[in-house]
């Protein structure tokens, strides 16, 4: 094992962390928010008969909306203490009939017996480790077979430009970002089959849109204060919708299965 | 303080009917547990709680998105006067046309299935005339000016002993697509008889019943194990290459593991155009059950059927298996390209936006030729690129490897789910989408095949429905949908 789980995404854990980003964000950190979770677990044939593992699940919204939608039992891990720390108290205040169980682990060296899950999904979260090949092998062992992978994330199709290299490697965390047909390797030498790559750009391209005009409102009503080490993030913004419109960069939903 | 709250989501209220009398009730449609639940109550028996899906998100998507115009009879045959669904004729508040139509020529049959909606047997001996028949099939051109598809059904009908002049009355008459409903029995077993089909009407499909591969779920099924039947029928359809579909009634602990294994062998038969699933439907004959039929053990939903096939054959990602727009409530369908034996989705590619719009409303695509050209243009030219997916790009790799192949029919394949309603799963909002209709013996009538299994099937309509009917608190003055109300001004009185 080389890459220690201290090490994996120090670039934006503790920006994710920092109440402004919070605010701007929403309760739902990945792009499309729930309605691409809701995707992706159609996608990957979640049904209340499933087990389902979430890589990453940060304070658990998505483990939450598929123990309540798809009925499916749930388990969240996460590296982190904090983001494991808001799970458990949200999930405790919502105290429905069913909730999520949320476990402290890093996805490297996932703390569960082999063919123990129907499904996995990991959102927004692969590029962040260091070693996707090693997360992509532990969530392979621990699926049953026939059992699926969904995975959500950014993909680049081309180098971004220089303005932008610094949002996306320090805040989207793409900083090492692939292609489509990168991915698509990725999950076929972990031993996925039947790999279908689906693109949501349009859900990126809101949530920076989102993410603007908040911006925009919080500063104008003096509500809160960006720091001023962001620089001009409005317009940077603006250039990453642009990036994406012209198809430099995108995100995507993909699911696997394994034999 | 923290009110009271519900341990579901409330989606909507309906009408249902009783499971055990049959009498409307009040419903409601709710969300539990990953679920869509239909919770109702009879003043006689009492509270019920039936499953509808097992997959909010596709049920949803299904009810609010994939809806069109209903498009409708030429003239409705029976006026409204009890209420849905006492009055089914067509009735003129009945919202969609009939995509199908079911023409039963005979009650007798060389099998005496366990499961068997039509109560179908060899002990009923009773044959239609010909004369009987052709007034059926009169009716059911009245109703619709040129059928979509008209299915001979029974019974068997194979062993009708006019079997090949009722084709050829058929034939006669402008229907788009005739389909023969049989078990293979007759096809099988006597030499000539598939060539006397194909000569009688080219262009039939053969509709064949085939539950599985297996023995034991055959003779759950079917009463006995029909492998060699399938196998001779179908060397037999292959030789003549006659359009056929397969139909597999599918039943929950029975045969819902190999649905995936049905698809791949249909795959392999060069006179494959599909197969069709079918859950049980509670109606009609319905043995083999421990201690009886159970809904809460038995019951096998759509979603359920369509998540089984995404697992078994997971060639089809569920984009590729989508809800039919006529009544996408009850059909769900996937098409893909069939060449040589490998099988490429289409479904997925496709704007849902242009399955709703385009074409009529019938849940057989490729009898349109517009979609039909839609499907082969797009398939057959690299023009799309710019709509282009990933899903389109493999597609499109694969096809430049082959680029004098021309396509047909024979290239397409498609698999459909049909669930029909039956009185525990009755929604009215859905009912009066049903789309395949059974024309009446009485030759005067077309009935939604759901509720004609329900209440007008042989005696029902005698000794369940009447009585229903004439405690009917619903007395109607006419339809609810009026001419008058064809636009805004026709609103003032």
């Amino acid at each position: 094992m080389n890459a220690s789980p201290q090490s994996m995404a120090s670039c934006c854990a503790s920006l994710y962390e920092l109440p402004i980003v919070e605010q701007l964000l929403g309760g739902s950190f990945h792009p499309g928010g729930v309605v691409l979770t809701r995707r992706l677990a159609s996608a990957a044939l979640i049904s209340p008969d499933s087990k389902v593992l979430d890589v990453a699940c940060g304070a658990g919204s998505s483990a939450r909306v598929i123990t309540a939608e798809f009925g499916a039992s749930v388990i969240g891990c996460d590296f982190s203490a904090f983001s494991l720390e808001r799970a458990k108290s949200t999930a405790t205040a919502e105290a429905s009939s069913s909730s999520p169980t949320f476990v402290r682990a890093a996805a490297e060296r996932l703390p569960f017996e082999s063919g123990s899950f129907d499904v996995a999904i990991c959102e927004c979260s692969l590029c962040l480790f260091e070693s996707k090949d090693l997360v992509l092998e532990q969530i392979r062992r621990i699926l049953r077979p026939g059992g699926r992978i969904g995975i959500s994330d950014f993909f680049l199709s081309r180098p971004a430009p220089e303005n932008l290299t610094g949002l996306l490697s320090r805040v989207l965390c793409v900083g090492g970002a692939v292609s489509l047909a990168d991915y698509r390797q990725s999950l076929s030498e972990a031993g996925f089959k039947f790999v279908r790559i689906r693109e949501a750009n349009q859900a990126l391209l809101e949530m920076s849109r989102r993410v603007r005009h908040k911006m925009r409102s919080l500063t104008a009503t003096g509500l809160a204060e960006l720091p001023d080490a962001w620089g001009d993030p409005m317009s940077v913004l603006l250039d990453l919708e642009q990036f994406i419109s012209s198809g430099g960069a995108g995100y995507m939903l993909a699911v696997g299965r394994r034999p | 303080m923290i009110a009271k709250q519900r341990p579901y989501q409330y989606y909507d209220s309906t009408i249902s009917i009783c499971g055990t009398c049959h009498r409307r009730v009040d419903a409601k449609v709710v969300f539990q547990d990953g679920c869509v639940w239909m919770l109702k109550r009879c003043p006689e028996h009492g509270p019920d709680r039936i499953l509808l899906a097992d997959d909010i998100a596709y049920y949803k998507l299904a009810r609010e998105n994939f809806t069109k115009t209903p498009e409708q009879v030429l003239t409705p045959n029976t006026p409204v006067r009890y209420g849905c669904p006492y009055d089914c004729g067509i009735c003129p508040d009945h919202e969609q046309h009939g995509c199908t139509l079911l023409i039963e020529v005979t009650d007798n049959c060389n099998l005496r299935c366990p499961t068997c909606y039509a109560n179908s047997g060899p002990e009923r001996v009773q044959h239609r005339s010909l004369e009987h028949i052709e007034r059926m099939l009169d009716r059911a051109v009245a109703n619709e000016g040129e059928p979509s598809i008209v299915q001979i059904s029974g019974g068997e009908p194979t062993i009708h002993p006019q079997i090949i002049d009722i084709l050829e009355m058929a034939r006669a008459r402008p229907i788009g697509h005739l389909m023969v409903n049989t078990n293979g029995v007759r096809i099988a077993n006597e030499p000539g008889f598939a060539e006397r089909l194909k000569e009688a009407a080219p262009g039939l499909e053969i509709y064949l019943q085939f539950d599985s591969l297996h023995a034991d779920a055959l003779k759950t099924l079917r009463g006995t194990d029909l492998r060699n039947v399938h196998g001779r029928a179908i060397e037999k359809l292959n030789e003549l290459d006659i359009h056929t579909t397969l139909v597999a009634t599918v039943r929950r602990g029975v045969n819902d593991h190999e649905l995936g294994e049905i698809i791949e062998y249909a795959t392999q038969q060069s006179c494959v155009r599909g197969v069709t699933f079918q859950p049980v439907q509670a109606a009609g004959r319905l043995e083999q059950y421990d201690a009886g039929y159970d809904k809460e053990r038995d019951r096998l939903t759509l979603t359920e059927v369509r998540r089984r096939i995404l697992e078994q054959y997971p060639i089809f990602a569920p984009e590729d298996l989508i809800p039919v727009p006529c009544n996408s409530d009850h059909l769900a369908m996937a098409y893909a390209l069939k060449l040589k034996s490998e099988i490429m989705p289409l479904t997925g590619l496709v704007d849902p936006d242009f399955l709703i719009d385009a074409g009529r409303a019938t849940i057989t695509y490729e009898t349109e030729p517009e979609i039909r050209d839609y499907f082969l243009q797009l398939f057959s030219t690299h023009h799309s690129m710019e709509s282009q997916t990933d899903a389109m790009q493999q597609f499109l790799d694969r096809l430049a490897a082959k680029p004098n192949e021309s396509l047909g029919y024979e290239n397409v394949f498609r698999v459909l789910i049909v669930e029909f309603a039956d009185a525990h799963s009755f929604d009215l909002r859905s009912i009066r989408k049903s789309c395949v209709h059974i024309v009446h013996p009485d030759a005067e009538r077309v009935i939604p095949f759901d509720t004609y299994n329900m209440f007008y099937r042989d005696e029902l309509e005698r000794e369940r429905l009447e009585p229903l009917r004439s405690q009917s608190h619903l007395p109607m003055t006419g339809p609810i949908s009026l001419a008058r109300y064809q636009n805004r001004q026709g609103l003032r009185p």
